[in-house]
């Protein structure tokens, strides 16, 4: 081919990516002298402009690469992240209490965050620990025990933020050169702090930043809901526990009280007994003793499995020694013996003895303790307070107990109770009182006693209406004809 | 030289996340897009280790590991499964068809570093 064929071909190559047209050049090239090396020239351009083309496109490559690989960076980053947010939640729900998995969740940290020294600090209910990576080369390690202290006084307080310290900001708060940067997250609701996690010396950058943050707000929310699970669900076992002794309790306190009651020609007796929810310490008795009517009322101090235990033990001592004993003190003086000397509790017994000869109306009486029993007399329309005195069953030995008595007459109404009666409260922590307890007796003393122990009850609830009972109530009612 | 790494990943994302990361480290990468591609780059490109995807389209994970398994040139060459699901059986059967271990979506890139170098050691 001859040279000017090929030139014409080069130059359409590159006119591809050139401005010139080749057309143009060629004839302009026939017309000068030089034509040859006109062609040349304009070769020689084209090629420069080639050269500038590669160049600029390996410019933008190079750029798009590095674009790219900052982005792959970012995404391998965030990437990471997730992975450690899913390893985190993984960790926690395969554990109920999550102070057990506090290393593993600082190597996870890690694996995301690269800093010298890594912490988590719990506290909630009774746990109370510090777990802590510090890498081996890092000069953390001479103030480690410092910034344990400064990170749990920082936690303990009310309100607490997340908190990211640099540069003069360490400094503010007193934090020794060896920390270069800082950042504790607060593992709390708006109310409760549980702990927080701490990370101090980013390596791969100076500060902590922002995703860091996130991340570390993500692993705390987490660890929080982990925390307050576990807090829940103690909470349910120990009310589960509580429910169960108190049903034990009741079960033995029911199984102790008499089924029925007696009732003798001359004497209507009515006895009522509501135990409270969580108590079960109330006790009371009615039956025959040669011919004549023995009546008891007692209140255990306590509540629960330990008072129905006492009741127990206190109903048998009664059982056995009252068919023993000649009169009501030395009856009190044995029980208060045997329950001094068994039982190992702190626990006593406040108790109203009484023996009733319902042919003459001689109405005997001992006191350990307990209130007063309430007499109203019909003939004098007048109430009395009938008491003397002894101190309750079960603290020391060897006591001595006083006996009076007195005659009953036809019509006489009189209460034997425990405390819960007078001291039943309403929504406004107002108490029955002895008043409210008086009139009723004295607005129904004509009916029958069963009359009047509904009345009693009737009055009660009215007044106490919706609060909680928070004693057992117990009384026997007891008219002599 | 630089210890060889093949990644067969049908997502580009992931697969670019591997390959970042690895780079990183040293070691000299060849990309796979599916299972037949994968069984091709590994006879051609004869890497020291595989990083293998269960679901991809034309050829499976487990697909390549039973021809792997089939032929002599290529059957020795170490392979890390990567797998979105969880499951038991899944693992069970990677091991059971000669996979070395088994890392679970999303896994740590610093980890899937770190078993490569358990493996084959570091990039050189």
């Amino acid at each position: 081919m001859p040279l000017k064929k090929r030139l014409e071909e080069l130059l359409k190559r590159i006119e591809q990516i050139s401005d010139a047209n080749h057309e143009t050049v060629i004839n302009q090239g026939n017309e000068s002298d030089n034509g040859e090396e006109y062609i040349i020239k304009v070769l020689d351009q084209g090629i420069e402009r080639l050269e500038n083309e590669l160049v600029n496109y390996k410019n933008q490559l190079e750029e798009s690469s590095i674009m790219l690989e900052t982005q792959l960076e970012e995404i391998s980053k965030t990437y990471e992240e997730l992975s450690t947010l899913y390893e985190v939640t993984k960790i926690l729900s395969h554990t109920l209490d999550p102070v057990s998995v506090g290393e593993r969740l600082i190597e996870s940290i890690r694996n995301s965050i690269p800093a010298e020294g890594i912490g988590i600090y719990f506290s909630y209910l009774d746990v109370e620990e510090f777990f802590y990576s510090v890498n081996q080369e890092s000069t953390l390690q001479n103030t480690l025990e410092y910034c344990k202290n400064f990170v749990e006084e920082y936690l303990s307080k009310d309100s607490v933020k997340i908190l990211m310290l640099d540069g003069e900001k360490l400094r503010e708060f007193g934090l020794s050169d060896t920390i270069r940067s800082m950042i504790i997250i607060p593992i709390s609701s708006t109310e409760k702090c549980y702990g927080g996690i701490v990370l101090a010396n980013r390596e791969l950058g100076s500060i902590f930043t922002a995703g860091d943050r996130k991340l570390l707000e993500s692993i705390a929310n987490q660890i929080h809901f982990s925390i307050e699970n576990f807090i829940y669900l103690e909470e349910k076992i120990e009310q589960e526990r509580l429910r169960e002794q108190i049903n034990i309790a009741k079960e033995i306190q029911r199984s102790l009280l008499p089924s029925q009651i007696i009732q003798p020609e001359r004497t209507q007796i009515a006895a009522s007994f509501s135990p409270a929810v969580e108590v079960a310490g109330d006790y009371y008795d009615v039956f025959l003793l040669k011919e004549k009517i023995f009546l008891i009322v007692a209140d255990v101090s306590g509540k629960g499995i330990p008072a129905s235990l006492l009741m127990s033990s206190f109903r048998s001592a009664v059982k056995i020694m009252v068919h023993d004993s000649h009169s009501l003190p030395e009856l009190v003086s044995k029980v208060n013996d045997h329950i001094a000397q068994n039982d190992i509790t702190d626990r006593f017994v406040t108790s109203m003895f009484v023996l009733l000869d319902q042919k003459t109306g001689v109405f005997k009486y001992s006191n350990a303790g307990h209130d007063p029993i309430i007499l109203y007399r019909k003939e004098q329309d007048e109430f009395f307070e009938i008491s003397n005195d002894g101190i309750p069953i079960g603290i020391f030995e060897n006591q001595s107990y006083e006996e009076d008595s007195f005659l009953l007459e036809s019509g006489d109404v009189f209460v034997i109770y425990t405390d819960g009666i007078p001291e039943a409260r309403n929504e406004n922590k107002e108490e029955f009182g002895f008043s409210r307890m008086k009139k009723v007796i004295k607005d129904n003393h004509e009916r029958t006693a069963v009359e009047i122990k509904d009345a009693l009850l009737e009055a009660m609830e009215r007044f106490v209406a919706n609060a909680k009972q928070h004693d057992d109530t117990t009384f026997i009612v007891v008219k002599y004809i | 030289m630089s210890k060889k790494v093949l990644v067969v990943d049908d997502s580009p994302v992931l697969r670019n996340i591997i390959v970042f990361n690895l780079k990183k480290a040293g070691y000299e990468i060849q990309q796979a897009v599916d299972g037949v591609d994968g069984l091709e780059k590994m006879r051609e490109f004869k890497p020291d280790m595989v990083v293998l995807d269960i679901m991809m389209p034309r050829l499976d994970g487990f697909g390549v590991l039973e021809e792997k398994s089939k032929d002599e040139a290529i059957h020795s060459i170490p392979v890390m499964i990567l797998t979105a699901k969880g499951g038991e059986d899944d693992k069970d059967k990677a091991i059971s068809l000669g996979a070395l271990g088994v890392l679970t979506k999303p896994f740590s890139p610093k980890q899937l570093i770190s078993s490569v170098k358990e493996v084959i050691g570091d990039a050189s």
